[in-house]
């Protein structure tokens, strides 16, 4: 039973209405791993989240999650993970450390005193312990939240766009964290809208219009969509970037401060159709890494595309 | 625009507020539910002037003249003998109970003095603890009851000159002899309160926490529907108690409502207190008032309107369509008011109960039934306690009200 991943759902379906909000998604997350779940908004993250952690019944498809049946054992799978809701729900009107005894009372830990004792200390939350939770900074709630998901150490945690509106310190501190706990053999399934975290992660999955339509490491992905990126660089890029569009081969043209990111999957036309109008605008051009940003843009029209 | 006044942003304003009402289930539920319920309990449960009041029937002797005042009684319509012929002592636990609003006693020689036309005596106890139960049912008594006989002998007479039955009849206004309403509304608004606070604040609770999306997280956690619901129910049953205790206060402090026991003592810890009190999801389930005789030991407390009045209006003035409504909310929403066992000589002390004295047993033999008391009846003592009739001289008439005659 140790081999079993730590989520193997397939074909996921969740219907609102008559829209397929998530439509068929297969996930796979082995034990330790730090998986991150990308898509555009409204692309059916949250929806498939709560699916596997027994908050919502799908429409079709199975799965299991730590070994739990999603539709049958929503109860113990509710009992081993640790799941952190996109908006902060906790309680406003009482403090870090009342809040997190609340739930120590729920998940009924002896002793509940010490536990939380602890988990302030772990988080560095003991000097705010008194404080409301409603007055806290964005980041400080993200901290009180994490802590009161994994104060009774699960052994998968799922959260649901953790950083959204923290500081780049906070979070750096929030995925150091994750990385050390999940060297400790903590699943995490993380989703995510910064291409930063996407990188930190040791699988990524991306998810559009309720489909999964890529999966694997970072630089698999990226590999996988097949795309060549230049950069043209100089004084007059505005120039260049109206120029570029429409040219063959050029698929996303961005810019990046004095620099232009031009990617494509035709690597020959792309090329050809740079160096045209670099030459014409007097910029310079020079090959660069596809970013993963580049491959969720690609994708993203794609799936767009898919649509009409 | 000015800058204090504009009506641009009134309307604005007013819009987005009525676009929230419109979506808010709550204000729905107070602008139709609340106005309804409370105009269907209210139009169709409340009746001023109650019919087919349980009545019992205290009648040593079963003759033409007791029966045709039972059905002269119940042509009225407003009593239905439900006990008839029992004995005074079951007619006064019955009474006690609520089980019945007014106890008829037709002494032993009542159809003995009919005949004579010597000032036969009746007596009625009604259970004033709501006056107007016994208003409407009292006032027409004597005429009818006077007609009833006259009927009786007018026929036995054979078209002979009607004698003048010169009955006389007796009313006890039990436990609220001034006819006091407010002794029987104060209380009785306590359940109206509490239905009414418990319920809003109730699904108030659960809706924030929707509201403020910690419910996402409440399910994520191992806590259960159940679990959920009554952690939130529970803490609402203190609030309700200390809601108790401020209308028992108010209710002592400016109506002036008589209690037994210890107000302080009782409000705490009397379980049927708060058990009125159990908010939404919870009906009061019938728990029959007979249940309560057995903590007597129990009741701290009751208000000396004792019975069955528990609410905002006794069960009796439910008419039948309110009845299941009415239950719920009146009586049995609030059993502790229930007297239990209160034998003759608690409850109302001093409060205007009916006037007592001690009856020996030589007025047992004065009333000619000696031979009939129990052997050991009230002999420890050498006495039985009776309440008597406004008039010393009607004691004997009234005998069978002495407990051990029954
Ligand atoms: N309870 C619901 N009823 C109806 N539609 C819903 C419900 N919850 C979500 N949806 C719809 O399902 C779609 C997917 O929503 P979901 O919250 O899963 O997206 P998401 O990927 O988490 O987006 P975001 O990145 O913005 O958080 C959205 O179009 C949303 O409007
Ligand atoms: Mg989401």
């Amino acid at each position: 039973m140790t081999e079993e991943p730590a989520i193997a759902v397939t074909g996921l379906v969740k219907i609102f209405g008559n829209r397929r909000v998530v439509d068929g998604v297969s996930l796979r997350v082995e034990r330790g791993e730090i998986a991150g779940f990308l898509g555009p908004n409204g692309s059916g993250k949250t929806t498939t989240i709560r699916m596997m952690c027994g908050l919502l019944t799908p429409d079709a498809g199975e799965g299991r999650v730590l070994g739990f049946d999603i539709r049958r054992q929503g109860r113990r799978i509710k009992r081993e993970v640790g799941y952190m809701t996109q908006r902060f729900s906790f309680y406003e009107d009482l403090t870090i450390e009342e809040n997190l005894s609340f739930v120590a009372g729920l998940y009924g830990l002896t002793p509940a005193r010490r536990i939380v004792r602890d988990t302030l200390e772990d988080l560095g939350l003991s000097g705010r312990r008194h404080q409301l939770a409603g007055s806290l900074s964005g980041g400080w709630k993200q901290r009180l939240a994490l802590a009161a998901c994994i104060m009774h150490r699960p052994r998968l945690l799922m959260l649901d766009e953790p950083t959204a509106g923290v500081d780049p310190l906070a979070r750096r501190m929030f995925w150091d964290e994750i990385h050390a706990r999940s060297a400790e053999g903590l699943t995490v399934l993380v989703s995510t809208h910064y291409m930063d975290e996407a990188e930190r992660c040791h699988r990524i999955n991306y998810i559009a219009n309720g489909r999964l339509i890529a999966a694997g490491r970072v630089a698999d992905v990226v590999a996988g969509a097949g795309l060549t990126t230049v950069v043209l660089e100089g004084p007059n890029t505005a120039e260049a970037a109206r120029r570029l569009k429409g040219r063959p081969g050029v698929e996303q043209v961005a810019s990046f401060g004095t620099t232009l990111h031009v990617v494509g999957r035709d690597a020959a036309a792309l090329r050809q159709s740079a160096e045209a109008v670099a030459r014409e605008t007097g910029t310079t051009m020079h090959p660069a890494e596809t970013m993963l940003e580049d491959v969720f843009i690609q994708l993203m029209a794609a799936s767009e595309d898919s649509l009409r | 625009m000015s800058r204090f006044f504009s009506l641009t942003r009134l309307f604005a304003l007013l819009r987005k507020e009525v676009i929230q009402l419109r979506r808010d289930r709550i204000t729905f539920a107070m602008m139709l539910g609340v106005p309804l319920m409370q105009l269907l309990l209210f139009g169709f449960a409340i009746n001023s002037d109650p019919k087919q009041l349980p009545a019992a029937l205290v009648a040593p002797v079963q003759d033409r003249f007791s029966r045709a005042i039972v059905t002269a009684l119940e042509l009225t319509d407003y009593y239905r003998f439900t006990s008839p012929g029992v004995s005074a002592a079951e007619a006064e636990r019955l009474l006690a109970r609520g089980a019945v609003s007014f106890v008829v006693t037709l002494p032993s020689d009542f159809g003995r003095r009919v005949l004579r036309g010597d000032h036969p005596v009746m007596l009625i106890e009604a259970d004033a603890t709501d006056p107007a139960v016994a208003s409407g049912a009292v006032s027409t008594l004597g005429t009818v009851a006077a007609e009833a006989l006259q009927r009786e002998l007018g026929t036995e007479a054979q078209a002979g000159a009607a004698r003048d039955t010169q009955l006389q009849v007796l009313v006890h206004r039990r436990y609220n002899p001034e006819g006091i309403t407010a002794y029987n509304i104060v209380p009785g608004l306590l359940g109206v309160i509490l239905q009414l606070t418990m319920v809003m604040m109730t699904a108030m609770a659960l809706t924030r926490e929707i509201e403020r999306g910690t419910m996402e997280n409440l399910l994520s956690m191992p806590a259960t529907p159940l679990e959920i619901m009554l952690g939130k129910m529970l803490p609402y049953l203190g609030v309700s108690a200390v809601q108790v205790l401020v209308v028992l206060v108010a209710a002592r402090a400016l109506f002036h409502v008589p209690f037994v026991g210890s107000l302080g003592l009782a409000s705490g810890r009397h379980p049927d207190l708060r058990d009125g009190a159990s908010g939404p999801g919870l009906s009061h389930f019938d728990r029959g008032a007979d249940a309560d005789a057995g903590d007597a030991a129990d009741l701290l407390l009751f208000p000396a309107l004792h019975h069955a009045v528990g609410l905002h209006v006794p069960l009796s003035r439910h008419a039948r369509l309110g009845a299941g409504l009415g239950r719920d909310l009146s009586a049995h929403a609030f059993p502790a008011l229930h007297p239990g066992g209160h034998a003759e000589g608690r409850g109302l002390r001093g409060r205007g109960a009916a006037p007592r004295r001690a009856c020996t047993l030589r007025d047992h033999a004065d009333a000619g039934r000696a031979a009939e008391v129990p052997a050991d009846a009230g002999l420890s003592e050498g006495r039985c306690i009776a309440p008597v009739g406004n008039r010393a001289g009607s004691l004997r008439a009234f005998s069978p009200l002495c407990r051990h005659h029954g």
